[in-house]
């Protein structure tokens, strides 16, 4: 996925995935549409009314009674105000359907890209900072709605007006028209030269800030070392120079940004005033009324804000683009690990677990593990132990299908992992992650998992069983306490109790995985947690990443793993005698810790 | 900047723009004649009606329009470019003044800010007191005279009708108010499930493990989607308000304009005034509908501005607790490289991190320490150049307490390697130079030769030029440790601290590089901080510590003689090198 967008042209292909989004509220575009139209009517009449007043009552041109002239204005006001009604009914319609559209396009796709970040699989959250993908679902999406409300139907909304406005004046009297219209190419050709000079002196500023803001980061990062080699004062000179930078191209951008609005402004006038000159004439020669003159200024007033905000348009479709290109890099990230057709529904497993010549990395041919064969049988209980980077957590990983094998088989119950439904897998391989994920909310929330079948009693047994209870009922609001982020307020410890906990409330049934890795833990905590290993392994299939010798001394069993190679097994005695590997590192460890 | 709370928060902000006063001047000056002339157009539009309806001549009043409309234009340019461009400058100072206060803000500042928090603040608020100082400055005035002006040229043509569309205009303002206000606390609203939406994602991404653990993909799926349909409610909530907005202001405008029309008109047909004045009336009406929005959206610029700048300031109110104090003896200048800690102790959060620590270093001699991950070996170190202060006790310097120096005299006497070192993304030289006023590429290959990563860096694309950093070369944790070795060496310091400085090269060259150190250097005093014994071994002095104490001390013999710590760690890696 690109951080830097390439995309700031128009690209018609991936207008038309953004527009794909939009095609399910084809039915309200179309209404927005239509008040769009209706406005744009409205709004031109107006200028009507007041010729109608001043041709019929303020100033006929044959004298009229008076209260013939009264009866004129009190029905131009009526009109007036049916018609101002008629345009806030509309207005009002108009950018309600608008948000109405924008907030559901919004919506779904971000309910899109939800859904596609959960159907990765976890390798692609290794590589991707989580901040990137933040930005997809917010910021990205944002630009993308600007695009649909603001751009696209703006920009039709302003479209529509304009041609109104020419239409209106056109037929009303065309010779005014074109007089009227004559400052447009100027204007044209001066906006749009202002615009390039704009966007240019814009772009460098962007280019000038990132430095500068980039520096600053740095900077604030680096601000002991730069204190330890007294470099404060030269890095604010560095800093001032970059300021300064910046504020040049600032000034640049107010150069060219300053004349646009006062230029559009004048040539209106000017557009104002030709068509007084030209129009004057023919009023005094009677060809054409003074109340069409006064509605021709309206016209002409009118005719410059959709002009103005047009241009303004093209910046917008810009930033959606290199949003859009970003978004759909995100969804066509290809998916690794997906359920095979017809998968395999399961509820309950034996619990069998058996590696046919596995050879797995997380990228290119950096294997982790090498060939590893081996059985597991149901309720046996396995240790795993190698020092760090011997692929004891890889072997976890592939049970749960976190990943899948380059070669190889890992089969469960005789079946390939690949060929479970992987929701129904890994409802019934619980696992415990070395440093346990407990999310935002009450202890008792963290334990359910949104299963509200569970009752408070069945969780109090299990928080019992595992040792944890106690641990939270000291807690003033017990196990509605509210843990912070990423359940913070426990110690690493607390944690790891309560993840087991909810592991065991999840998957009670058939296997469960403990990626244990204590030495965070106090020697308490450590002992409640060897008794409650000893009390859920009861009946049930367990592999443990052991780091501690009371831990390996309990198992049936010891894989010893050395560079992703399965090199020696059997039971803690055994391996000891036999004076290999794992003899070696006990006697390393001193019988404190192991790998 | 000096700080002092008991001056009021636009008060400070006044200094940074008073010296920028005259470009505001002359911007509100140049501003004001552009509305002048702004009000004058639609009078010309009036004689020049009045005159055709009267078949006169009436090219001079068209000529009138073109010039108001030039002069205002005009000005206005002159304004905005003038004032706008002072609130840049504004902006600048400020942010100049941020980043040198940011500079002098300490260890403990730092420890709690993530520097993600601080950029946001600097970028987000900055910007918000700018567009007071710039945009908010210039509409709000503009928008305010302008309604004076135009009400007031109303007023000369015809006080009645005038009067009786202010008395429309005023509830219009209210009721724009009111609008805008419900809108911004709708807006509030929605930002904050939007808040929720983002920090749910955010969790998910994070426990992405758990989730696909768990098979909760559909719960979460349900969550987020909910959370999104709070969304959309919110916010078609707020366009419920924000769509009115615009549609009422130009409803209640249209009640002046049928005041016009009806009221206007009816003076019209009396005679009593002419159809220029009618024409004028309603060209003050449509210039009037901008600056009525306009001036809801000023106020909100204002409010933001002041909040900010309140935010900013607390910022510029930090105080570093490490500083020059009145203790301080200026004229110490030169150090020697005895250090001594006095029964020295250090507390931080109300944890224990060091305690009763003596110890007494000669000048040219050889400390090493060691003990576990959290024993207080870094924070020991980190009292020497000041990085903390201790809690308890005294740490000396040259013969001098450390409060007493001059904290720059200390550090320019102190280089530091630390285990995570701190590079910057800039040439391999200029991180080597960081340290010396004048960058000397002598005494840069000398330190890198003797920090052992002169040839390597030769191997590089552009040799010492060669870039650092994101754009640059990527160097390996052994690689960047040896840089700031050498970035430590070249400053020639009285006393080096090698905070596990050497962790990630292997054991073999780190014996290489500290055996260079003894034979050329050698009269600096060396702090070595490691948890390899190798490292350790040919120091004057060992100490180990536990818990924040020293529990063995001696030299390398009698400590292994001594049977404890020491001599199991060093047991311990003989057995790992036979493995």
């Amino acid at each position: 996925m690109n951080q830097e967008p390439r995309a700031t042209q128009f690209d018609p292909q991936l207008a038309r995935r953004v527009l794909a989004f939009v095609k399910p509220y084809w039915k309200q575009v179309g209404l927005a549409l239509f008040f769009i139209l209706i406005t744009t009517l409205a709004a031109n009449a107006l200028p009507l009314v007041f010729k109608f007043a001043i041709d019929g009552a303020l100033a006929p041109k044959t004298p009229l009674p008076v209260a013939e002239r009264f009866q004129t204005l009190a029905v131009a006001a009526m009109v007036f105000v049916g018609l101002r009604v008629l345009d806030f009914v509309t207005r009002y319609a108009q950018t309600y359907t608008l948000a109405w559209i924008g907030q559901h396009v919004l919506y779904d796709l971000r309910a899109a890209i939800f859904d596609k970040l959960l159907r990765l699989h976890v390798g692609f959250f290794d590589r991707t900072p989580a901040g990137r993908l933040l930005t997809r679902l917010t910021s990205d999406v944002d630009a993308i709605q600007q695009f649909i409300t603001g751009g696209l139907v703006g920009f039709a909304a302003d479209l529509f007006m304009l041609v109104g406005i020419m239409a209106f004046m056109l037929v009303l009297d065309w010779k005014l028209a074109l007089v009227a219209f004559a400052v447009m190419p100027l204007l044209l050709l001066v906006t749009t030269w202002l615009r390039i000079r704009m966007r240019a002196a814009y772009r460098e500023m962007r280019a000038r800030l990132s430095r500068m803001n980039a520096f600053l980061a740095e900077n604030l990062a680096g601000v002991l070392t730069i204190q330890l080699f007294v470099r404060e004062r030269r890095q604010e000179e560095k800093f001032q120079e970059k300021n300064r930078e910046l504020l040049a191209a600032y000034i640049e951008v107010i150069r060219w940004f300053a004349p646009f609005f006062p230029v559009v402004g004048f040539l209106g006038e000017l557009a104002v005033a030709s068509v007084l000159y030209q129009g004057g004439g023919e009023v005094l020669r009677g060809a054409v009324t003074l109340g069409l003159l006064v509605a021709f200024i309206d016209y002409t007033r009118n005719f410059f804000e959709p002009l103005r905000d047009l241009s303004d348009k093209f910046n917008i479709f810009q930033s959606a683009m290199a949003a859009a290109e970003r978004i759909f890099g995100l969804l066509d990230e290809p998916e690794y690990v997906t359920d095979r057709p017809g998968a395999r529904p399961v509820s309950r497993l034996r619990g069998e677990i058996r590696f046919e010549d596995v050879w797995f990395a997380y990228q290119n041919e950096e294997w982790v593990l090498k060939g590893v064969n081996f059985t597991v049988r149901p309720g046996e209980k396995v240790a795993l132990v190698g020092a760090t980077g011997a692929g004891k957590t890889s072997v976890i990983s592939l049970i749960s299908r976190f990943y899948d094998v380059q070669r190889g088989r890992v089969l469960i119950d005789g079946v390939d992992v690949r060929d479970y439904r992987q929701a129904d897998l890994r409802r019934t391989v619980g696992i415990v992650m070395q440093e346990p994920f407990l999310f935002a909310a009450s202890i008792l929330d963290n334990l359910r998992l949104g299963d509200e079948g569970i009752s408070l009693e069945r969780i109090r047994e299990v928080c019992r069983m595992v040792g944890v209870d106690e641990m939270i009922m000291k807690r003033p609001q017990g196990y509605h306490t509210r843990l912070g982020e990423r359940g913070a307020g426990l110690s690493t410890g607390e944690r790891q109790l309560l993840a087991l906990a909810r592991a065991m409330l999840h998957n009670p049934d058939i296997l469960l995985i403990l990626d244990e890795a204590t030495a965070n833990v106090d020697s308490e905590t450590e002992a409640k947690m060897q008794a409650a290993l000893e009390r859920v392994s009861e009946g049930r299939t367990v592999i443990i990443i052991a780091h501690r010798l009371s831990t390996v001394k309990d198992v049936d069993r010891i894989l010893v793993f050395r560079r992703g190679e399965l090199i020696e097994e059997g039971d803690h005695d055994h391996l000891l005698r036999q004076g290999g590997y794992y003899a070696k590192l006990y006697a390393l460890a001193g019988g404190a810790s192991l790998g | 900047m000096r700080t002092d709370r008991s001056v009021p928060p636009l008060h400070r902000l006044w200094s940074f723009v008073r010296p920028y006063l005259w470009k505001y001047v002359v911007g509100i000056a140049s501003g004001t004649l552009s509305l002048v002339f702004s009000v004058l157009a639609p009078y010309f539009l009036r004689r020049t009606i009045d005159r055709i309806q009267a078949g006169e001549a009436y090219l001079p009043f068209i000529l009138g329009i073109v010039a108001a409309g030039l002069l205002a234009g005009l000005f206005s340019w002159l304004q905005r470019w003038v004032a706008i461009g002072a609130s840049r400058e504004v902006e600048a100072d400020i942010r100049e003044s941020l980043f040198r206060h940011l500079m002098r803000l300490d260890f403990y500042y730092y420890a709690e800010k993530p520097v993600g928090d601080l950029m946001n603040r600097l970028n987000t608020d900055l910007q918000a007191v700018r567009d007071m100082l710039g945009p908010g400055i210039n509409m709000g005035f503009r928008v305010t005279l302008f309604i004076v002006f135009a009400f007031a040229a109303m007023f000369l043509v015809n006080p009645a009708l005038a009067a009786a569309v202010l008395a429309v205009a005023v509830p219009t303002v209210l009721v724009a108010r009111y609008l805008m206000h419900l809108a911004d606390r709708r807006w509030r609203e929605a930002q904050e499930v939007y808040d929720r939406i983002a920090a749910k994602a955010e969790e998910d991404i994070a426990g992405i493990r758990v989730i696909k653990g768990f098979a909760l993909e559909a719960k979460e799926r349900e969550a987020f989607v909910a959370l999104n349909r709070a969304y959309i409610e919110k916010s078609l909530a707020l366009a419920r308000v924000e769509g009115p907005l615009q549609a009422a202001m130009s409803l209640l405008l249209g009640i002046a304009v049928l005041i016009v029309l009806l009221k206007g008109g009816g003076e019209v047909v009396a005679g009593r005034m002419t159809l220029g004045e009618f024409v004028q009336f309603n060209a003050y009406l449509t210039l009037l509908t901008w600056p009525v929005l306009g001036l809801g959206w000023v106020l909100g610029i204002f409010q933001r501005g002041q909040t900010s700048w309140r935010r900013l300031l607390e910022l510029f109110d930090e105080v570093p607790r490490v500083r020059d104090g009145p203790e301080t003896d200026p004229s110490i200048r030169a150090l020697s490289g005895e250090v001594v800690f006095d029964r020295v102790g250090l507390r931080l959060d109300e944890r224990r991190i060091l305690a009763e620590i003596m110890l007494r270093l000669k000048p040219g001699m050889t400390l090493g320490v060691t003990g576990r991950t959290g024993s207080g070996k870094t924070m020991l170190a980190r009292l020497i150049p000041r990085i903390i202060d201790a809690s308890e006790g005294t740490v000396y310097v040259g013969g001098h307490p450390v409060r007493k120096i001059p904290i720059e005299t200390l550090r320019r006497h102190v280089g530091m390697a630390p285990q995570e070192p701190f590079l910057f993304s800039e040439s391999v030289f200029d991180n080597i130079a960081f340290g010396l006023e004048h960058p000397d590429p002598d005494r840069v290959e000398w330190a890198a030769k003797l920090a052992g990563v002169h040839e390597e860096i030769l191997r590089f694309p552009k040799g010492y030029d060669t870039k650092l950093g994101e754009r640059g070369v990527t160097l390996s944790g052994g690689q960047r440790q040896r840089v700031a070795l050498a970035r430590a060496l070249a400053k020639k310091p009285e006393i080096l601290i090698l905070d596990d400085a050497l962790s990630a090269v292997d054991t073999e060259t780190e014996a290489k590089i500290l055996q260079g150190l003894k034979g050329v250097l050698g009269q600096q005093t060396t702090l070595i901080i490691s948890h390899r014994v190798s490292a350790l071994r040919h120091a004057d002095w060992i100490v180990v510590l536990e818990g924040g104490r020293i529990v063995e001390e001696g030299t390398h013999e009698s400590l292994l003689r001594l049977g404890g710590h020491y001599a199991e760690l060093e047991r311990l890696q003989r057995l790992e090198e036979a493995l």
